[in-house]
């Protein structure tokens, strides 16, 4: 709570023209945006450009802010949109030009067995992560990498949180099975 | 923020499709890589907020705003000029005068009153 009102505190002073007042406010909720973007991206040059075009939206809207919700759930939903355009934008420029082939090669076959913590492990499952969705990549980010609730994660997306769960549900689902045997060494 | 997911939050009442995303949480986490931005994001977000207001005019309007009026201007041009245009294409029709003549405001005379005035003037 004391943490909430030191945000609005900032954000009155940051609406007034004081640079320092936003910086703190970057500088406290950078890595819950890193979370949604890098989730969402993975690790990159956009995820970091996406990363600031999250502040500056939020700079631009200071005005609007009214604090119905918290900086940090204002911030995530920011970074949550900005990343879903960002993937919109990688998909089209990909549909345009890289062939399929390049796309299979990228790919990591998952008939090929890694251990657990070695970096392929690590790189099959975040692939099977990047080939979900979009909307129910965003959910999986959100509920459980980020470790929100489905209220939070429904108030984020502004979806009902029937849909929160049933894409959860799916996404689980298309993991397990994208994943196969790591999915099961995983688990065991 | 990071609170723990209440049992009543799971998407299923069956106790395996709960433990099946619980499973799916912890592997995402203990897998994914560390997730912060690289030293001196906050200085490249505050640097680009500032290239941002650049952009913005000296009189503190928004370029954006500025482009709005433009198109309003040219919009109430487009429609002045559309107007006077079928004003003065009636005008052509009804006085039986040039296009010209009406759109520099003559007055509308008809061609056998040219004639008339044009023959009286002739010795």
């Amino acid at each position: 709570m004391i943490e909430t009102n030191d945000d609005f505190a900032l954000v009155a002073r940051a609406r007034k023209g004081d640079d320092d007042a936003f910086r703190r406010l970057v500088e406290r909720h950078q890595s819950a945006v890193a979370r949604t973007v890098f989730g969402m991206l993975g690790a990159g040059d956009d995820a970091d450009d996406v990363g600031q075009e999250t502040f500056v939206r939020f700079h631009q809207s200071l005005t609007s802010f009214r604090g119905d919700s918290s900086v940090r759930t204002y911030l995530v939903r920011i970074a949550m949109s900005s990343a879903l355009n960002a993937l919109r934008s990688q998909r089209r420029r990909s549909l345009r030009f890289i062939s399929d082939d390049v796309a299979i090669e990228q790919a990591v076959d998952p008939a090929v067995p890694v251990a657990i913590g070695d970096d392929a492990h690590a790189r099959r499952i975040q692939q099977a992560l990047a080939e979900l969705k979009p909307d129910h990549r965003a959910v999986v980010v959100l509920r459980l990498l980020d470790e929100r609730t489905t209220k939070e994660t429904a108030e984020i997306l502004r979806v009902p949180e029937g849909t929160v769960l049933s894409r959860l549900s799916r996404a689980v689902q298309q993991l397990r099975t994208t994943l196969g045997p790591v999915w099961a060494e995983f688990t065991e | 923020m990071r609170d723990e997911v209440p049992m009543q939050d799971q998407p299923h009442d069956e106790s395996d499709g709960a433990n099946e995303i619980a499973q799916a949480g912890r592997m995402l986490r203990a897998t994914m890589p560390p997730m912060a931005f690289p030293h001196g994001f906050s200085d490249r977000t505050m640097a680009r907020i500032a290239a941002a207001r650049v952009q913005e005019s000296p009189a503190g309007l928004p370029v954006d705003a500025m482009q709005r009026g433009f198109r309003v201007l040219a919009a109430a041009a487009a429609l002045t000029i559309i107007t006077l245009g079928a004003h003065n294409m009636v005008i052509t029709r009804l006085a039986d005068t040039s296009f010209m003549e009406a759109a520099i405001g003559l007055q509308p005379v008809s061609a056998e009153s040219i004639l008339s005035y044009t023959a009286e003037a002739l010795p």
